[in-house]
């Protein structure tokens, strides 16, 4: 089965990282996965759209997701026109909309933990710890995961993003 | 959750985008010499080898050169001493080393380029077409386009070991950024290398001119032998498909064996196109694709075997034409012909479906651009 998640963010908030770390995430779980950037003008700010498909059989298709399976949004101020069923914020609070919503305050989690940089809260390691929980991904496998992808910086980051996985809720 | 699907194979996956597959498969190549000049989207394979060799990682000479020329100068140069040479370039890159491509190919060299394709302007875009790489079809380079990072990682190590039998440069395509900056599944399979071969070596001490002044006949010739070989290097393609990856040497067959209608295309779109052809072959359609995985030599045996109704689907153009609708009715066929994708404009599955779907029911004119 294909899952297939869009990453809504602002180009420095690491939304491409998280992806990124999902796909090999998935990947150690003996699934096909697949993180793909949108590039446009690539300035810290700019909205950047990042897709994420997972599945069990190989993933052919490399145009760009349309109909989400699950968006997952950065920054609640970008305006997103979406019909997928599953929604996670990063949010402080829940929202009313339609679909199941999971909402993480993904911007606090990082500063707590000192993932900032020029004043920007970067939201890779809470929000990929938070989509993961969604998608089901284990703990240990988002470990192993981010010492991949982000080397020497997983630690700090792996604490950030398993505490976002714990703390996730849902409406 | 977890699944099982990805653990065939015995090499190691890696979580790769098809710059960086690149990138390893030059690493296990062991070239001598590297020399590159950055640009999007390719820049991270060559920053990715520079690092390997800042790292001791890869025992190569990396040469940081001020322009694309410069580039494939070096690299030409190297190449004639006998090193193991690659590059990278995409666009207006590949558009400012044109003049030293058809240099090396016609010193007969092997040597090894990526070419992540990408528009060239104006107007200005830094996204996926064909276009660049489509320029060097006269040069007398091979050139192969491959659909995944994993087959962009096997043609790329491949793309060494023919390119040093024929003594012929070798481009290996990829697409910009929906390849280039892609991360996929790779399975990293170590190979083997032979010991770098080539026609001639010049070294220091020997008395020797190449690429004199010519009249007529001498270029003539060196021309015609290069197209000869260019064609017979089809053969080494084939033969040494089985040890990289096993792919079906100069083409790709996906679902053609029963085919009334077959669609021809190159590149990374391949994958969305080939997810609409299983969507029309469930509603029983006869549908098929040959994937052209080279250009040059052009799989002219294989389109000859294409059954009647003929769809190529272009990212490239000249005049009103695709290109490899061009080449393909060239070898005698008749065929409809897509131009589409120009500058990264993304067409996805459903795009294909409704296309093919228009294909079958018989309603495409000639020539039709996707817009």
């Amino acid at each position: 089965m294909l899952t297939e998640v869009t990453i809504y963010c602002r180009g420095g908030q690491g939304g491409v990282t998280a992806a990124r770390v999902l796909a090999t995430a998935a990947m150690l779980q003996g699934y096909y996965s697949q993180a793909m950037p949108q590039f446009g003008p690539e300035r810290r700010g700019a909205r950047v759209n990042t897709y994420l498909r997972i599945s069990d059989r190989p993933i052919r298709r490399r145009s760009v997701i349309k109909n989400p399976d699950i968006v997952a949004v950065f920054d609640r101020k970008i305006e997103i026109d979406s019909e997928a069923s599953v929604v996670i914020l990063n949010s402080p609070e829940p929202v009313q909309i339609p679909s199941r919503t999971y909402y993480v305050n993904a911007t606090e989690i990082a500063e707590r933990h000192g993932l900032v940089n020029a004043g920007w809260a970067i939201l890779s390691a809470p929000m990929s710890g938070a989509i993961a929980r969604v998608l089901d991904i284990e703990i240990s496998a988002l470990k192993e995961a981010m010492h991949i992808e982000l080397g020497e910086r997983a630690e700090r980051s792996f604490k950030a993003a398993k505490e976002a996985y714990e703390v996730i809720k849902w409406t | 959750m977890r699944a099982e699907g990805n653990r065939n194979g015995s090499g190691v996956k890696r979580l790769l985008t098809s710059n960086e597959a690149i990138a390893e498969a030059v690493k296990i190549a062991k070239p001598d010499v590297i020399a590159a000049y950055p640009i999007t989207p390719q820049s991270p394979i060559v920053e990715k080898l520079a690092e390997m060799v800042e790292s001791g990682e890869l025992d190569a000479s990396f040469v940081r050169v001020e322009s694309e020329h410069s580039a494939m100068a070096v690299i030409h140069g190297a190449a004639t001493a006998g090193a193991r040479v690659f590059t990278a370039t995409s666009s207006h890159g590949l558009a400012y080393m044109f003049e030293m491509c058809w240099w090396i190919a016609g010193s007969r060299l092997p040597a090894v380029m990526a070419v992540a394709t990408r528009s060239i302007g104006a107007p200005w875009n830094i996204h996926g077409d064909h276009t660049d790489i489509m320029s060097l079809r006269d040069a007398g380079w091979i050139i192969g386009m491959a659909e995944s990072a994993q087959e962009a990682f096997d043609m790329t190590l491949q793309a060494f070991a023919v390119s040093e039998v024929v003594n012929i440069p070798f481009a290996v395509g990829i697409d910009a950024f929906t390849m280039s900056h892609t991360a996929e599944i790779v399975e990293i399979r170590n190979a083997k290398l032979p010991e770098r071969r080539q026609a001639y070596r010049i070294l220091p001490g020997m008395e020797v001119a190449v690429n004199a002044v010519t009249m007529g006949e001498a270029r003539m010739k060196a021309r015609y032998d290069l197209a000869i070989d260019l064609e017979k290097s089809a053969e080494v393609i084939e033969r040494t498909d089985g040890e990289f990856g096993s792919y079906g040497g100069l083409v790709e067959k996906y679902r053609l064996e029963d085919a009334e209608y077959a669609v021809v295309m190159a590149g990374g779109w391949c994958g969305d196109a080939k997810d609409a052809i299983d969507m029309l072959r469930d509603e029983g359609v006869r549908i098929g694709m040959l994937r052209l995985r080279f250009i040059r030599p052009f799989p002219e045996k294989a389109v000859k075997e294409l059954p009647s109704e003929v769809l190529v689907v272009d990212r490239a153009n000249t005049g009103i034409k695709g290109i490899l609708g061009m080449e393909t009715a060239a070898c005698g066929v008749e065929v409809k012909n897509v131009v589409a994708g120009i500058g990264g404009l993304d067409v996805g599955i459903d795009d294909f479906y409704r296309l093919f779907g228009k294909f079958v029911d018989g309603k495409l004119e000639k020539v039709e651009w996707l817009i």
